[in-house]
């Protein structure tokens, strides 16, 4: 009898704790707005010409830690042309310095940081 | 330990130098949604030491176990990744007070596919992640260390990141197809065995990431669950500390028994887990 309460405990305490997760994840997912992608994340997509600036400011969605934005940052290098990169994980914003030489299209950015599994919001350049 | 096993662990400690992980906001023992990017891999390396109380079986063994797992994820796509895991053991037993035995060996590897078929990035930081997961744990092990069967398991997983708060809610099913009675690698048994873990990291530094950000420190707090199909079940939970920089990751846990109704195994008296996570 003692073995079964244990036991009816246990399934209880298991069964709020996945509710709560449940409910995290509704309330999360469905309760809050689902952040739209600027438009020129459409654009960047399909934006095979070079880019004709010496850097790019994306703006990245989902980075919560550092190994992710260095995950990020890896993935942006190995794009030929890719000279430097530098997150900061408060704004989401990821400078990518291009080296001006090696031809760098948006596309190939966007492609990047979606291989690096994260949400690319925003593509801007700079002269 | 065999010349494969050996063979495999070596060639996973060459192979960790290309390695680059994304797993974090992941405790120690409980799974997270979250998975290397497309074409990456991702090295973790745990060494467990587990003291053991109550044997049940007829030599009312006196065991201790230090058991260090290596995992190695390779992304295929932004979302699916193959995850190999090794775990290498060392066992010293007393029977009945008096023969002393010491074993070193493999125990059954783990391969398995995670595919994440939700995700919500709420803004920089904040992401919400479900996903599945199914492997088969292959009868690969040296002796005793060895289920001898193939188990395979299915299970799914829920990560939610939001600031500094982070939680993880894990559940495996596990088919065990063989196995003996009295293993003392829990869930390891001839009876299925659901493996449900909850963790939650809160985030004591930064307190605001910015772009000086180089490191994080996160506090934990976990619950790991074990039930099996001839009724044992265990919870072991405790606190931990994860230390994360831009190229490695440190970890500590330690885990109690909270609640534990074992009868087919020894009962776990202290977990005590040390985790490196490498960037080359």
């Amino acid at each position: 009898m003692k073995l079964n309460q244990r036991r009816i405990g246990v399934a209880v305490v298991w069964t709020v704790m996945l509710a709560g997760a449940a409910g995290f994840a509704v309330l999360g997912g469905c309760g809050v707005e689902r952040p739209r992608a600027d438009a020129s994340v459409n654009e960047a997509i399909a934006d095979d010409r070079t880019i004709e600036g010496r850097e790019a400011v994306l703006t990245v969605f989902g980075m919560s830690c550092p190994l992710c934005a260095n995950n990020v940052d890896n993935t942006l290098k190995e794009v030929p042309g890719v000279e430097t990169v530098s997150v900061d994980m408060g704004s989401g914003e990821v400078r990518v310095g291009l080296d001006g030489k090696t031809p760098v299209t948006r596309r190939q950015l966007a492609r990047a940081v979606d291989r690096s599994g994260f949400s690319l919001k925003k593509v801007e350049v700079r002269p | 330990m065999s010349r494969s096993a050996c063979a495999i662990a070596a060639a996973m400690v060459a192979v960790a130098g290309a390695s680059v992980p994304v797993m974090a906001q992941e405790a120690t023992h409980t799974p997270a949604a979250t998975q290397p990017a497309a074409g990456r891999l991702y090295m973790r390396q745990k060494v467990q030491y587990v003291s053991f109380g109550d044997d049940p079986s007829p030599e009312a063994r006196d065991i201790t176990k230090v058991v260090s797992t290596t995992t190695l994820t390779y992304g295929l796509r932004r979302d699916t990744s193959l995850s190999l895991e090794v775990p290498m053991a060392y066992a010293a037993e007393v029977a009945h007070g008096r023969h002393a035995t010491r074993r070193f060996g493999v125990n059954d590897i783990s391969l398995s596919i995670k595919h994440r078929p939700w995700q919500l990035d709420l803004n920089p930081v904040d992401s919400l992640r479900l996903a599945v997961v199914g492997g088969v744990e292959v009868p690969s092990g040296d002796g005793d260390f060895s289920s001898h069967s193939f188990d395979p398991f299915v299970g799914a997983v829920f990560t939610a990141i939001l600031g500094r708060h982070g939680v993880n809610q894990s559940i495996v099913y596990k088919f065990n197809t063989g196995g003996d009675a009295f293993n003392t690698r829990a869930g390891d048994g001839p009876d299925d065995a659901v493996r449900f873990d909850t963790s939650y990291l809160f985030r004591l530094s930064p307190v605001e990431y910015s772009a000086a950000s180089e490191a994080a420190t996160y506090v934990t707090l976990e619950a790991n669950g074990l039930y099996e199909t001839n009724g044992d079940v265990e919870v072991i939970a405790g606190p931990g500390i994860l230390y994360e920089a831009r190229t490695f990751a440190l970890e500590a846990t330690i885990g109690l028994p909270m609640v534990q109704e074992v009868r087919e195994r020894p009962e776990v008296d202290l977990v005590v887990t040390l985790g490196l996570r490498i960037l080359f």
